[in-house]
């Protein structure tokens, strides 16, 4: 599959809605979200708690799809594609990055960098030359051993990043990356962000964390179910 | 595909470390139920072939009029005797008659101990026996009242006798004419053949022959302990015993305690041998391969419900939904066919050990083997569906909402 190509947006929305059917009636999360990302951007995203954040990253990343509205990732309608063409996106195409990490504990660093490779089709010598560069990258050559278990907060979600760009990504999303972690690890967490996007990698940030703002080339809002631009 | 595969059993070896005593239980609970699977399957196997055995030993053809040993009160007029040959014979044109009568066991000398089956040159066509070298009994041995014996092939290399030899039972002397080939275990398994019995070493004599105890001619008719009787053809062989039986229990042959027995008769036993080992073994089976299989599946549920974030973390990495549910029918089949097999393997194992002490026949074979691995794979199939349909159908949005 070829890169989407450089000029288009990576992502775009159009008049996205999503909801959800709870026992109290339908909950409109996203009411109307219109946005383009564009290759290279660091965009992150604040607002209020409930406000759709995380269901917004869930659409972004293909986990999920709208209720209304169109959404086009690399330049191809999301709703015309089936359940195995979306997987392939989201195996080949996308990174994710999590609050809580979402590592296998008992594996190795280097194990867990390695399963981003799990439902791709890469040769193995090939894979592993590649979570072994992703691991340098985020400063972690010298644990690729080590269980993660034993690592602290800051190395599990650096190796949680390794994990996401080992496959480059033409979109790296990532919830609340730094929600568990004190403020040295933030950085260092942020810092590994602020590189990969230097490297050209399209990043989707959504925290909680005013200060991180300043790591932002564009800086999104979401309030009642819509993202608006904030300069 | 092959690396996929290889990534699977990874996966599922890590999951196994990381809860290795839910996963145990459920491997007791299946390898017991594959022991008794394969209990089952190694009886019930051992007892066709001994059937399919007694079919071949007695002949499918051939069946016998045997008459339990009375008291010595006993008028020898009420004993079956070669009169009674000639009735049947006269009424079944065509087939092959033999008596045969036993002695008691005899010394030959030192502590050795023979069973000296007086019969016929008959009893030959009758029986699948082979003769090995010499000749058997013939009618003129019968007729000339011969002190000849034919002895059988394994007894007589034990003791070293050669056609020709001439032996001694108790003082008297008898040439040995020839040497027959009895079927593998005919004379050590149980009583299918109702004149001999197990562990007999025996010996042929022309029955016509007085006992080595009297010099003088026999009485008229010496008694006969039972009649083989080879179906002739074009008859079916229930109507020839039912026309043996209506000659034999007429009044005014005053015979007790015959008993007619065919292949049929034998294998009576057999089979309700089989149908109470199969019904009572065989719900032992089910019943324990039902419970592994449950515990299997709430092993399963359990891990369906531990691992969401997992789930949604390889959707997220690309897996699809038949990704998904095909990792937890992996890990159900790998574990029955484990069990199956280690279960199997470890009861053929004992069962071979214990074999001699074990009091039915038991066949050990690949197929015995091999039936509990096909069932552990359905089994697997079958208890997995429902849990892996569960782990197929979380949104992977969900699945990481609480991560
Ligand atoms: N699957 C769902 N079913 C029902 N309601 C849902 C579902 N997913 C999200 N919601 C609701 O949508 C709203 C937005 O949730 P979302 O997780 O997107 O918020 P958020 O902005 O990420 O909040 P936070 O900052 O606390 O993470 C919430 O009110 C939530 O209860
Ligand atoms: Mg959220």
């Amino acid at each position: 599959m070829q890169p989407s190509s450089p000029t288009g947006p990576v992502l775009s929305m159009h008049d996205v809605w999503k909801s959800f059917p709870t026992p109290r009636g339908t909950v409109e999360v996203l009411r109307g979200v219109n946005l383009e990302i564009d290759p290279g951007s660091f965009v992150v995203i604040t607002g209020p708690s409930g406000s759709g954040k995380s269901t917004f990253l869930n659409l972004a990343s293909l986990l999920d799809t709208p209720t209304k509205g169109t959404l086009h990732f690399g330049g191809r309608l999301a709703s015309a594609l089936n359940e195995r063409e979306l997987c392939a996106l989201r195996k080949e195409r996308l990174g994710m990055v999590f609050q809580k990490f979402c590592l296998l504990t008992h594996r190795s660093a280097l194990d867990n960098v390695l399963f981003r490779f799990r439902y791709l089709t890469s040769p193995d010598s090939d894979a592993r030359s590649r979570a072994e560069h992703a691991l340098a990258r985020v400063g972690l050559a010298s644990h690729a051993e080590q269980p993660v278990r034993l690592m602290s907060g800051g190395e599990m979600q650096r190796v949680a990043i390794a994990r996401a760009v080992a496959q480059r990504p033409d979109l790296l999303v990532a919830d609340e990356p730094t929600g568990n972690l004190d403020r040295a690890a933030s950085t260092s967490v942020m810092e590994t962000f602020r590189e990969l996007n230097a490297d050209g990698i399209t990043i989707l940030l959504v925290t909680h964390n005013e200060a991180l703002l300043r790591y932002a080339t564009r800086h999104l809002v979401c309030r009642e179910g819509r993202l608006e631009d904030v300069s | 595909m092959i690396r996929q595969l290889r990534a699977s059993l990874r996966d599922i070896a890590d999951d196994i470390r990381a809860r290795p005593g839910r996963a145990g239980l459920s491997f007791l609970a299946l390898a017991i139920g594959m022991t008794a699977l394969t209990v089952l399957l190694a009886v019930l196997g051992g007892l066709q072939d001994r059937a399919r055995q007694i079919v071949e030993e007695l002949g499918a053809q051939v069946f016998a009029i045997a008459q339990a040993p009375s008291d010595a009160q006993t008028q020898p007029s009420l004993r079956l005797s070669a009169r009674h040959m000639d009735l049947l014979r006269a009424h079944l044109p065509g087939a092959s008659i033999s008596g045969v009568q036993l002695t008691e066991r005899v010394s030959a000398g030192g502590d050795r101990q023979v069973r000296i089956v007086a019969t016929d040159e008959a009893l030959l066509d009758i029986r699948p026996w082979r003769i090995a070298s010499g000749r058997f009994l013939d009618a003129r041995d019968l007729h000339n009242r011969e002190r000849v014996a034919v002895a059988e092939e394994t007894l007589a290399r034990e003791w070293n006798w050669r056609v020709g030899d001439v032996i001694r039972l108790r003082e008297t002397p008898y040439r040995l004419i020839g040497l027959l080939r009895i079927g593998a275990d005919a004379l050590e398994s149980e009583s299918t053949d109702p004149a001999l019995s197990p562990g007999d070493r025996a010996l042929f004599v022309p029955r016509t022959l007085p006992p080595y105890w009297q010099f003088s001619a026999p009485a008229a008719e010496p008694p006969l302990d039972a009649i083989y009787i080879r179906n002739p053809r074009g008859q079916s062989i229930e109507q020839s015993v039912a026309l043996a039986r209506t000659l034999l229990t007429q009044p005014d042959q005053r015979l007790e305690r015959l008993s007619f027995i065919t292949p049929e008769v034998l294998l009576q036993r057999l089979r309700k041998l089989q149908d109470t080992i199969r019904f009572t073994a065989g719900s032992i089976a089910i019943l324990c391969l039902v419970l592994g299989g449950t515990t299997l599946m709430s092993l399963l549920v359990a891990n369906v419900r531990e691992r969401v974030t997992e789930i949604g973390l390889r959707r997220a990495l690309g897996a699809t939904a038949q990704d998904i549910a095909g990792l937890f029918v992996l890990e159900a089949i790998l574990l029955t066919a484990i069990a199956a097999l280690s279960g199997a393997l470890g009861t053929c194992a004992v069962l071979w050990m214990a074999r001699d002490r074990f009091p039915i026949p038991l066949r050990l074979d690949l197929f015995v083997l091999l039936t509990p691995l096909l069932v552990a794979t359905l089994l697997g199939i079958a208890f997995s569906f429902w849990p892996a349909r569960a782990a197929a159908r979380i949104s992977p949005a969900e699945a990481l909402r609480n991560e």
